[in-house]
């Protein structure tokens, strides 16, 4: 295990890193219909120099394709029975595998039970103390519908019940049967500057 | 007349070792080393595990966040054990494994544990977070009390883990959420203690529970009236082996120069403290506490009546919950006062409260049992009837229930009838009721039990425990039982006064291990025909 010091070197190392490998060129930004300012810093297509760096997902089940950063370990974790949480993946740094991340992008898979993304949103809304298994947080703040990619998307966050992070996601319909969640979050703000541009990107070259 | 034979000679051994191998560990009785609030570890005894992440932790531990004093211990799959007695707040069991993702974070299962403190007055929740799915037990409901030492769920990687491991942290109360600030909290358990002086288990720190029992006292009326007690602890020094010998207990009550009833005594959690009540021969009940730190008499005053005639009383206490109730026949009918509740309560020096009238004349020494049906707080009184038949009765939501017949006491050939006292148990989650008595006619225990299966032996039904399993010598008294978690397992214990004038008894543990023990002279002489009383400390 690493002591605090540790783990906080090896986040600055790891965000030296990540800004080589994947977000070299993340800067002077083409237009595009994404506009929130947030993840306006790396909007841009991948040339033909990050494309090597850049490595491509596709999910025949889900009916998704999305883009990441190959110095990033993608792995698929599973959804949680019991619950419309059917998959999930996580996009993080190889360092963290074994370990608590300081931050790491998700795309989570639901269940589609709602005609409306902002009526999901809100139907699987509850307040922390209910046991009902539907319900996945507590209601989210800045809920905004969005187009991203050119994708008809809701932008939302929400905190978990223990409190102690935000975890900012953006909701996809993918077909009549799922809801895909592309979300990031990072306890060390420092992390959060590597992983917005990241989660950007893949929201811009999310093929659903 | 039996005497001890060669396999309850063997029973002593194997007893008495057993209590050697499984408790050699130094336990304090109760308390910390510091003024936190102070827990076992929580999960069964005899076992260890590592703690991944301590106080204040890097990962998910920061100082500055709601999760500062949780501890993570590593492990899969481990049965999680109550690390105190108390009521449960808040239950999730349907989420299935989780992961190292934070959109898992909400989908956690967890239960939570209320506990009062000392003052009476200060609580505390537990939380066990990440068990495992439906995991939950089955007396682990919705405000049920619950011991500590019980299993109360498996371990697992509900919600968010990266690695399975338990989360385990006290909190002031939260208003309406499972989740909220942990405050400073200690474990009690050696090997914790032996680490780190103030209870706190460090990261990387593997740390072995002593989550059990606190201590097992058995009261007996000697031939010369006073009271004797054997104990066993987990800390050693008891005289709970034989030949260790009973000694004399404590100071007898002003006025008082014998007893004349067999006592009755009950583990009260709300005051963490062993009441004993026995009749003293000024014809007052008289109730002992008895608590680390200290220890007293108070008069209850008179029997129904004010006549000395030797009743032996009957007590019952709830796992968690400010009450106590003690029950005595006199004249045929049964007669009740209670300390605590929300009815009136009436305790010292005041008149006995009534209860509905029994069918026929009571002729035995109540028992009774405390103890929660789901939700409900239960009081089931049992006693024999003058047509040898076992009655019993229960209290349940402010009102008596009318007195129901279970059928006839136990008959051995050639038939005879007579008053034999009943002594009752149950779990706290009242999953099991067990009912003993020792037949006066061929000397042998026989017991009932429920459990709201069809197959119970319950109504008109005795299992004839001394028959069946070669009773080592006949009784001569009524018995004494108590239930007490063993090891992450369900115990009952059964004591009576034997022939030979020696302290018998019989364990029963819900792995199937059951054999019967001698603990050695009864105190004072022989032929008193005396019932010893047993209570659990927890």
């Amino acid at each position: 295990m690493m002591s605090r010091r540790e783990a906080s070197r090896a986040v600055t190392l790891t965000v030296a890193g990540v800004l080589l490998a994947g977000c070299g060129d993340a800067v002077g930004a083409a237009p595009n219909d994404f506009q929130q300012s947030q993840f306006a810093a790396s909007t841009s297509s991948p040339s033909s120099s990050t494309a090597a760096t850049w490595a491509r997902y596709d999910d025949p089940t889900y009916g998704f394709s999305i883009s990441y950063p190959v110095s990033m370990a993608f792995r698929r974790d599973g959804g949680v029975s019991g619950t419309d949480l059917l998959e999930v993946y996580r996009v993080v740094d190889p360092l963290y595998l074994n370990g608590y991340p300081p931050g790491q992008i998700e795309l989570a898979i639901y269940k589609r039970d709602s005609d409306l993304l902002t009526s999901w949103i809100g139907a699987h809304s509850g307040r922390a103390g209910t046991t009902k298994l539907s319900r996945y947080w507590a209601p989210p703040s800045n809920v905004t519908p969005i187009t991203v990619g050119g994708h008809t998307a809701v932008m939302f966050e929400w905190v978990p019940d223990i409190g102690d992070r935000t975890i900012h996601a953006v909701a996809f319909f993918s077909g009549k049967s799922y809801v895909l969640i592309v979300e990031w979050w990072s306890s060390v703000q420092l992390y959060a500057s590597v992983l917005r541009p990241i989660h950007a990107r893949m929201l811009n070259e999310l093929k659903i | 007349m039996r005497t001890t034979t060669r396999r309850g000679r063997v029973a002593i051994v194997l007893l008495s070792s057993l209590f050697a191998s499984v408790f050699a560990l130094a336990h304090p009785v109760t308390g910390s080393a510091n003024s936190l609030p102070y827990y076992h570890l929580p999960w069964v005894y005899g076992s260890s595990h590592t703690v991944s992440q301590g106080n204040g932790g890097s990962f998910s531990h920061q100082v500055g966040t709601q999760g500062q004093y949780a501890w993570d211990f590593a492990g899969d799959a481990f049965t999680v054990a109550s690390a105190r007695p108390g009521t449960v707040k808040a239950i999730q069991q349907g989420y299935g494994p989780g992961g190292c993702d934070a959109s898992k974070e909400n989908m956690a299962n967890y239960v939570v544990v209320r506990s009062t403190e000392g003052d009476g007055v200060t609580v505390h929740d537990a939380l066990y977070l990440h068990l495992a799915q439906n995991s939950v037990s089955s007396y682990v409901s919705m405000n049920a009390a619950i011991p500590a030492s019980m299993p109360i769920a498996r371990a697992d990687s509900s919600g968010y883990v990266c690695g399975a491991h338990l989360h385990f942290m006290v909190m002031n109360p939260c208003s309406g959420v499972w989740w909220c600030w942990s405050v400073p909290s200690s474990f009690v358990d050696p090997d914790v203690l032996r680490q780190n002086a103030d209870g706190i288990p460090r990261a990387n720190q593997t740390v072995q529970s002593n989550n059990s029992i606190e201590r097992i006292d058995a009261m007996m009326r000697g031939a010369d009236g006073q009271l004797y007690q054997k104990y066993w602890r987990p800390s050693g020094g008891n005289n709970w082996c034989d030949p260790c010998n009973p000694v004399a207990w404590t100071a007898m009550p002003p006025g008082v120069t014998s007893f004349v009833s067999d006592p009755a005594a009950v583990w009260w959690s709300a005051d963490t403290r062993m009441e004993v009540l026995v009749e003293g021969n000024d014809g007052n009940l008289w109730d002992h506490y008895e608590q680390p730190g200290g220890q007293g008499w108070q008069s209850l005053g008179p029997y129904p009546g004010g006549a000395v005639v030797s009743d032996t009383p009957a007590v019952a206490a709830p796992m968690v919950g400010s009450r106590i109730d003690v029950f005595v026949v006199r004249g045929g009918q049964l007669s009740w006062k209670h300390w605590g509740g929300s009815q009136t309560a009436c305790w010292t020096n005041c008149s006995w409260e009534s209860v509905p009238a029994a069918p026929v004349s009571l002729i035995s020494h109540p028992a009774a049992i405390w103890f929660y049906q789901g939700a409900t707080p239960t009081i089931e009184v049992f006693a024999d009837g003058s047509d040898y038949n076992d009655y019993v009765i229960w209290y349940q939501n402010g009102s008596w229930s009318n007195w129901n017949n279970l059928g006839p006491y136990p008959q051995a050939y050639p038939l005879s009838h007579y008053g034999a006292g009943p002594a009752a148990s149950v779990w706290p989650d009242g999953s099991r009721l067990d009912e003993y008595v020792s037949a006066r006619d061929d000397g042998l225990e026989y017991f009932k039990y429920w459990t709201g299966q069809p197959s119970d032996c319950w109504i008109g039904c005795w299992f004839d425990v001394g028959h069946q399993t070669s009773q080592p010598v006949t009784a001569v008294s009524d018995p004494g039982v108590v239930w007490w978690p063993w090891s992450g397992l369900r115990r009952i214990d059964f004591l009576f006064q034997g022939s030979d004038s020696r302290l018998h008894g019989r364990y029963w543990i819900s792995s199937g291990q059951a054999d019967w023990y001698d603990l050695g002279p009864w105190p004072a002489g022989a032929g008193t025909s005396n019932a010893p009383a047993i209570a659990a400390w927890r």
